[in-house]
């Protein structure tokens, strides 16, 4: 039976996300700034599904980094399921950022795909740790798999620090790049934004809490399988 | 409201995305979960 904590994670998670959709969808009004640049004030609301998604996975992947030091320290494979957790979980969330993204990109600009900074940067991060999960799956041993995970953890962490943080603000990219954050940043968007985006936030991070939480069981019960099997 | 479509999609996705994903593990831990059940039953049996 899930603990109590699992069923208030996801009943609040399921509560949150409706409401910021409602709220975003018959509340938030279109951002005059957008409509005046794409066309359509009312693009600007995919920041509430795009901004979240893009934020939660990136601070996934620091705290995996931090799971992945855990598991070098103490040689738990508890800490390695739940760093393998957060990646998988993670990866999810920056492709969906990665999708709504291009949706963005073919709205506003006309193409899927641009080779914005933004963009290639996005997908640099996501193609790190698609060799992450392609590692993983090439190596049978547990604990030299849990080493091998943990080193890539923290290099991927400093790694997507880098492509996150560093490259699009850098001046040169930034004079050739169209995403559109220079607007949210010095607050060309209605204070309603905030709190709806806030509320998303939330949600989704509550989401992504329970999706690691889930994982993580699965990876523990079929690490005990397998160590069963290999006693018999 | 026509011009809000494309929120409205870009929600959508991610919405059935996470919900399709926390379907699948919720089944897959269950199915475990059991499994592990019927192992303890039938220890205790042997």
């Amino acid at each position: 039976m899930r603990p109590l904590s699992g069923n208030f994670i996801i009943a609040l998670a399921g509560l949150l996300m409706p409401i910021a959709f409602l709220l975003a969808f018959f509340w938030v009004p279109p951002a005059a700034e957008f409509q005046k640049l794409y066309g359509n004030g009312q693009i600007a609301k995919i920041v509430f599904v795009h901004v979240p998604l893009a934020m939660v996975s990136f601070a996934a992947f620091v705290v995996a980094a931090g799971f992945g030091a855990a598991y070098l320290r103490t040689r738990s494979l508890r800490w390695d399921a739940l760093g393998y957790a957060t990646i998988e979980v993670a990866w999810l969330y920056a492709v969906l950022a990665t999708v709504t993204g291009a949706w963005f990109s073919r709205l506003a600009w006309g193409a899927w795909w641009n080779w914005d900074p933004r963009q290639t940067t996005m997908f640099m991060v996501l193609l790190t740790y698609t060799a992450y999960l392609l590692v993983r799956g090439a190596v049978d041993d547990d604990e030299r798999r849990a080493s091998i995970s943990a080193v890539y953890a923290i290099l991927g962490a400093v790694a997507s620090l880098f492509l996150y943080w560093v490259v699009p603000y850098l001046p040169t990219v930034q004079q050739t790049s169209l995403h559109p954050s220079g607007i949210v940043v010095r607050g060309g968007l209605d204070a309603s934004y905030r709190l709806v985006l806030l509320l998303s936030l939330v949600s989704m991070a509550l989401m992504f809490a329970q999706l690691v939480r889930l994982s993580a069981a699965i990876l523990r019960l079929e690490c005990k399988f397998r160590s069963a099997a290999l006693t018999n | 409201m026509t011009e809000a479509f494309p929120f409205f999609l870009a929600w959508l996705l991610t919405w059935l995305a996470l919900m399709v994903y926390l379907w699948r593990l919720e089944t897959k831990l269950k199915t475990l979960e059991r499994q592990t059940d019927e192992d303890a039953t039938n220890l205790q049996g042997g």
